[in-house]
């Protein structure tokens, strides 16, 4: 192994940045593509009639996208209220309360239920769930069933980050706790929560993003009617179910709208990416 | 390392074209499985020929053959005066078919009565001889041709509609159907009957009396009716002609049955 | 006492989660395995999925998760390396790590349309496996960038003052000592990213299409598992049972997996004694 610089290193070294350059700077190719197909929409349609709007009927070239926006958002939310506790309180039980044998067993169940895939999440909730709420709560499909069975979906990315982030607590941490004899909720308040404050929160924005983003799960669930929901029982339709929903049968202006839903679901997460770490960034 | 392992891997495509002896079908989402099985019969007898069937919707049907992406397309309605230039041939008649949950009493109902419940007019099934319970009115996601046929037949903009639930797919509108009793829905007749057949709790309504039964369809009594269309453009490919031969033979006639659809002959 | 109120909860949590997991994964094994038989995983499909097995279809869903791995986890390494060796620059590392993840953050339904239109239209790769595992790559990518880069911020200071000091190339540098040391960061990035494929359903809609004959080639349409249960659920009356089969089968194979990397990890776990808290 030769330690001199060598040219020809150098030349492949210099060739595979520009390729990590290019691929961190990916999602700038993303947004072009979606501008080219979907920024138009903007130019030819009012704010007041699509933003603010609510009713969408792209046949009759009514395009609300009012009552998704806020369906996207409430969904995700709830989803977060269900999940990011549980999830917080579980990985707290994997790392201290849990013992040792049954340990590898969650690891196992919670790498399945990670890898289920989303199109089954949504079958169980049709065919378990909502029959159950139908005849108590009708429709059946709707914001709350939507929520749960998303809830259920970023569950296990909480818990995974949120014990890999309890991870980097340092032992000694723990030791000294340990001798001042403090209890494990004084544990968890005092220590772990008031100093992990900031990363729990990175993880709970992580959730929702997912939350967000999840389409296929929701699709079934949720009822896909456009309306601002009254009640948590009301079915309502999301930025992304609708995209899944139409994409397919959707050409021009109907097809340009779609692809903007994409642009607003991204600025979404931008930022909430930017509220949850908008300190590293800046 | 993994870097050449990738190069090789690129490298190591084979750029398929699309031979003579192959056919692409994309389209409606209800011909496709129908269409599937003509397929895998076709082949049986013609080992040489591939055929490929992707869904995607009618409109994908329309759109794929206009830009020359596929051989054939299939379509779950008839040709609109815009498309006249595309040729079509009808490979089965499907009807559309109100459904209910099994557990419902209610028999028929008239045109004007299933206008009035998705207009949103009747609002219990207590005014149509049952519990006073409300209608889970379900319907289509726009742009499905089914969509279309239902709006069609009843001379209603889809604006004025007030459904609590909408599908996307014939199947998730049967699941949400059986998963909530007091629900009423429309769907393909094939599709219904296949699922009624295998005992899921799922009930075809009469519409204005008229039983959606198979001799109806025949007869042409039935007032929701639809053709499903394979459509194509210009000169076809040796395969191609065969196909669509064959769609219309004795082992097509077979499959046609099995999904619940009617022959047009 | 508070403690023990808390204690409470955390088993009931735990409890909860498992009543959760039977809920959802006891339906699918209970439905699943009524009539399954091996002879599902390797027999042909038929009768638009509603007998017959999905062997085309698990072989469509190794390639496509294959391919997108090895794509993923070459180009996620050489970004991480690239981050890495910008990180003196401060404002050019937040700018590349806040692109990055965002793009972790998009939708997988927006990987959908983009992968349509990049791999499907733009490139003219068609309705294809390759398409399918090229969106999938792009999807995985930031996520196995970023513990990479994890990793590579964890090699210990003297490291980099040896590499300096040695006045050793930076290809030398990265590629010929320090990928040993996150050997363990590629591997389980790769664990995740092989999870989230085996999953995605929406990214693939509309990029690797519904084929569902035996694929020959990259350009071939070929459905992943999760696209052929969409399907089976969704569109084909009867379909079901066989959905709920090729659900079993999938949570079988994730099991299976899943054992394999947590013996692996005890493996390669490192010796330090931590500190247990009871």
């Amino acid at each position: 192994m030769s330690l001199a610089r060598n040219k020809t290193e150098d030349i492949v070294f210099k060739g595979m940045l520009l390729v990590g350059l290019i691929f961190s700077l990916c999602i700038f190719i993303v947004l072009f593509f979606l501008i080219r197909s979907g920024g138009h929409f903007l130019l030819t349609t009012k704010i007041s009639e699509t933003l603010f709007f609510d009713k969408w009927f792209p046949s009759e070239q009514l395009f609300g996208l009012g009552p998704m926006i806020i369906g996207s958002a409430l969904v995700s939310i709830l989803a977060l209220l269900f999940a990011g506790p549980l999830s917080l309180v579980l990985a707290f039980f994997y790392f201290y309360i849990c013992p040792l044998k049954l340990k590898s067993t969650l690891d196992i169940f919670m790498d399945i239920f990670l890898s289920i895939p989303s199109v089954v999440f949504g079958l169980w909730g049709l065919v378990v769930v909502v029959p159950f709420m139908a005849p108590l709560f009708p429709p059946g499909q709707g914001l709350l069933t939507a929520s749960i069975v998303l809830a259920m979906m970023i569950l296990p990315i909480g818990f995974k980050t949120f014990v890999a982030t309890l991870k980097t607590l340092p032992s000694e941490w723990l030791l000294a706790a340990k001798s001042c004899n403090l209890g494990e909720w004084s544990l968890f308040k005092d220590i772990i929560f008031k100093s992990y404050k900031r990363k729990f929160f990175v993880g709970f924005l992580l959730q929702i993003t997912r939350a967000i983003g999840e389409t296929m799960a929701v699709l079934m669930v949720c009822g896909n009617i456009i309306q601002y929901p009254d009640s948590l029982f009301a079915p309502i339709r999301t930025l992304t179910t609708n995209i899944a929903l139409e994409m397919a049968y959707a050409t021009d202006l109907h097809r340009t709208s779609l692809f903007f839903c994409g642009l607003l679901l991204i600025a979404y997460v931008f930022v909430l990416l930017l509220l949850s770490k908008g300190d590293e960034y800046s | 390392m993994k870097l050449l392992l990738f190069i090789i891997t690129v490298g190591l495509i084979n750029y398929s074209h699309a031979a003579d002896n192959q056919v692409l079908l994309t389209g409606s989402s209800t011909v496709a499985p129908i269409m599937l099985d003509i397929a895998t019969a076709f082949e049986k007898q013609n080992p040489k020929s591939t055929i490929e069937v992707q869904t995607g919707g009618s409109t994908r049907g329309i759109i794929d053959i206009k830009r020359d992406l596929s051989q054939i397309g299939m379509i779950s309605r008839d040709l609109k005066p815009t498309e006249s230039f595309l040729k079509h041939k009808t490979i089965a008649i499907d009807g559309l078919g109100i459904i209910v949950h099994s557990s419902n009493p209610v028999k028929n109902l008239s045109k004007q009565q299933i206008t009035d419940i998705y207009l949103g007019k009747i609002k219990s099934w207590k005014q149509l001889g049952w519990v006073d319970k409300p209608i889970t009115v379900v319907h289509k996601a726009e742009g499905r041709s089914t969509l279309e046929l239902f709006l069609g037949y009843l001379k209603i903009k889809n604006s004025k509609i007030k459904p609590n639930l909408i599908i996307g797919d014939n199947e998730q509108g049967i699941k949400t159907i059986i998963g909530n009793p007091y629900s009423i829905g429309y769907v393909s007749i094939g599709a219904a009957n296949y699922n009624i057949k295998n005992k899921t709790p799922l009930k075809l309504i009469d519409l204005d009396n008229i039983k959606p039964s198979r001799a109806n369809i025949v007869n042409k009594t039935y007032p929701i009716l639809r053709s499903l269309n394979l459509i194509y453009k210009g000169k076809l490919t040796e395969s191609s002609q065969k196909l669509l031969a064959f769609s219309s033979g004795p082992e097509a006639l077979k499959v046609l049955e099995k999904h619940y659809v009617i022959s047009p002959q | 006492m508070k403690n023990k109120l808390f204690i409470a909860i955390s088993w009931l949590s735990f409890f909860v989660f498992f009543f959760i997991f039977f809920a959802v994964a006891g339906n699918i094994i209970f439905k699943g395995l009524d009539g399954f038989n091996l002879s599902f995983i390797f027999s042909e499909f038929k009768n638009s999925g509603r007998d017959g097995g999905i062997l085309t279809i698990i072989v469509s869903t190794l390639i496509i998760t294959s391919f997108a791995l090895l794509v993923s986890a070459s180009i996620s390494l050489l970004t991480a390396v690239c981050i890495d060796h910008f990180s003196a620059n401060r404002r050019l590392t937040k700018f590349l790590k806040l692109s990055l993840d965002t793009l972790s953050a998009t939708p997988s339904i927006v990987f959908g349309l983009i992968g349509n239109i990049i791999f499907c239209e733009f490139l003219g790769l068609g309705y294809s496996l390759i398409s399918g595992s090229l969106t999938l790559a792009l999807m995985i990518l930031p996520i196995q960038t970023r513990i990479i880069l994890i990793g590579l911020e964890s090699i210990p200071n003297n490291i980099h003052l040896g590499a300096n000091a040695l006045n050793l190339t930076p290809f030398t540098n990265y590629f010929r000592i320090k990928i040993h040391l996150i050997k363990n960061q590629i591997l389980s990035g790769s664990f995740i990213g092989l999870g989230r494929s085996l999953a995605e359903t929406a990214a693939l809609l509309f990029t690797s299409g519904y084929g569902v004959k035996m694929p020959t080639s990259l350009l071939d349409s070929g459905r992943s598992i999760s696209i052929h249960i969409y399907d089976l659920a969704m569109n084909i009356p009867g379909g079901n049972a066989n959905a709920y089969k090729s659900a079993f089968t999938l949570i079988a194979l994730v099991f299976i997996i899943s054992l394999i990397t947590s013996t692996l990890q005890r493996k390669f776990k490192s010796g330090r004694q931590e500190f247990i808290w009871n």
